[in-house]
């Protein structure tokens, strides 16, 4: 009991290593394209655990959080347009190239969104709840793909990623590891979030929401600041998408991607902080793994899930810990 | 005579075509264990959810300590010092008996929203505090979900306590519980009366002669009788509508 302990205690530290030194081990095994593939795996890891913080934390099954995905995305792509062309956003908004003014601003526009979304959605519960979210992030889908002047459902491209602190964002590993370090960032707020008095009262919603409204919580305002949060999270997963592939489309706001977003967070252990990193990775290393074998990758990659999911109750997180949290 | 703390008047509420509140006042008085009895179905938790601001009267008036309390959000009346357990526990539990009670004290206290709440040993320690007044010293650490039915009861006591009120307002504490439970429930209670007046729904009739000091008898939304032990027991009404229907 004790030894498993210890290892269960040096796994995160291992993973850590090991996503360190990826990059070179890319490079020394002449795969390159495996840094692009980890980079991924990370930004939709973060994607996921900002959905966490409202599915697992909050009891919050939001079925659009592709919508916060893709706000997070069009707002890199339509500031550097502008920035390109030198025309400002809506007439007083510069453009920017600048990462840290790209990130900050999808916060922003997410926030903002989630917190619009957030305060109708969060009348309802249950089903209603779900169905809501979808509504709103189809709307948004579609809002976009009408969108002629930011590609429509082309799509807009980006001539070159933002820039960064003088690094060269061009190169692949440059990249892996500001997202890494944007992602451990993340993860060390989600952490600090899941032991807070926030934490502990959202986590006491999720399970009895009349308990806390008799202790005087005001319950819809909590799980509201926990929606706006989760929605920034995933928000910033999309900007890092759209540099990722110097591309944005309505396709990141449509409602497969949320239900990626779900199945990396349930895969990988609702409610923890490694989780949904693990899930995400879990799925697209399933995904591409099985793409690359075959055509009809989707045929296995269904069965497995649901296998997946029969067996590791709780998530792939929660493996050997002892039963319950 | 004592003052009022918590005064309830001519309270009305109907479900469709159910009066399920009708016509009701009533008032527990500082430091006073009042009881209210009624066969099933007489519209007691409706009441206990009316005054909590859970349930929206349709008519009358609720008032806390002279103050009005009608479009007070719950959360308010908390802070205004009311709080209530459940007939059917309501904990939460994934959590330790000891995070049950600092949720409370968390919710009372403002500021400080995304620090470490369990490493705050002054905040653990006054939880502590909390489960020994409700009999669960030692239980502290003990899963929720792992508690007994009595445990979860005096739980929800501890929870309610750590809100500070001034009136506890107890739906059917005794439910469910053993004799050796229902003993230490009636001990715990007690030991409470002096410090905080309570409203105990309740069916356990050895449990309010033990503890009541007043007794109201509700029966379909209607208090028909209301007194010491003495004269709700000889009253006739009470003796058709309520003991009546319990010896039949």
């Amino acid at each position: 009991m004790h030894e498993r302990r210890t290892f269960r205690s040096l796994l995160p530290l291992a993973a850590l290593c090991l996503l360190a030194v990826l990059p070179f081990a890319a490079q020394a095994l002449g795969q390159p394209a495996l840094t692009t593939l980890a980079t991924r795996m990370l930004i939709l890891g973060l994607a996921a655990s900002g959905l966490n913080i409202a599915l697992g934390m909050g009891g919050l099954v939001s079925f659009g959080h592709a919508a916060f995905y893709g706000i997070g995305a069009y707002s890199v792509g339509i500031l550097t347009t502008h920035a390109v062309a030198g025309a400002p956003f809506l007439g007083f908004i510069p453009g920017s190239e600048q990462l840290v003014v790209t990130l900050l601003a999808s916060l922003l526009a997410s926030g903002i969104v989630a917190a619009i979304i957030g305060a109708l959605a969060l009348r309802t519960s249950g089903v209603q709840f779900i169905m809501i979210t979808l509504a709103f992030a189809q709307m948004l889908f579609f809002l976009f793909v009408a969108l002629k002047a930011y590609g429509g459902d082309d799509g807009l491209s980006m001539r070159r990623r933002n820039a960064f602190a003088g690094l060269n964002m061009r190169d692949d590993a440059t990249f892996y590891y500001t997202c890494l370090s944007v992602l451990l960032v993340w993860l060390a707020i989600s952490a600090r979030l899941l032991h807070s008095r926030f934490g502990l009262l959202l986590g006491g919603i999720r399970q009895s929401e009349r308990r806390m409204q008799a202790i005087g919580v005001q319950t819809v305002r909590l799980r509201w600041l926990a929606f706006v949060i989760s929605g920034m999270g995933t928000g910033l997963a999309g900007a890092l998408m759209a540099n990722l592939g110097r591309f944005v489309s309505p396709d990141m706001m449509h409602w497969t991607q949320s239900g990626e977003l779900l199945i990396m967070v349930v895969l990988g252990g609702a409610g923890t902080v490694f989780g949904p990193v693990i899930g995400a990775v879990a799925l697209i290393g399933l995904e591409s793994l099985l793409a690359s074998w075959t055509e009809h990758w989707q045929i296995i990659l269904g069965p497995s899930l649901v296998l997946l999911a029969l067996t590791f109750r709780g998530g792939l997180a929660r493996l050997g810990k002892r039963e319950g949290r | 005579m004592q003052q009022p703390i918590l005064t309830i008047e001519r309270l009305r509420k109907r479900f469709g075509g159910l009066r399920v509140t009708d016509d009701v006042s009533l008032d527990v008085r500082e430091n006073e264990i009042h009881a209210l009895i009624g066969p099933n179905g007489a519209g007691k938790s409706t009441l206990i959810g009316q005054i909590m601001g859970e349930i929206v009267a349709d008519a009358g008036t609720i008032s806390l300590c002279g103050r009005d309390l009608a479009r007070l959000s719950q959360a308010r009346r908390v802070r205004l010092g009311l709080a209530r357990t459940f007939q059917v526990p309501e904990v939460l539990g994934e959590y330790s008996a000891r995070e049950n009670v600092l949720a409370a004290l968390l919710a009372r206290r403002g500021g400080r929203f995304f620090s470490n709440a369990s490493r705050d040993e002054g905040l653990v320690r006054e939880a502590e505090g909390f489960l020994v007044r409700a009999g669960l010293d030692g239980r502290g650490d003990q899963r929720v979900a792992d508690l007994a039915h009595g445990e979860r009861k005096l739980l929800e006591l501890a929870v309610a306590l750590a809100t500070h009120p001034r009136v506890l307002l107890l739906d059917e504490p005794m439910a469910g519980l053993g004799p050796q439970e229902s003993t230490q429930m009636i001990d715990v209670l007690r030991s409470l009366r002096g410090e905080i007046a309570m409203l105990l729904v309740e069916h356990d009739m050895n449990a309010v002669f033990a503890l009541a000091d007043r007794i109201s008898v509700l029966v379909y939304g209607r208090i028909i009788a209301s007194g010491s032990a003495a004269e709700v027991r000889a009253d006739p009404l009470v003796r058709i509508a309520y003991l009546g229907t319990e010896e039949a």
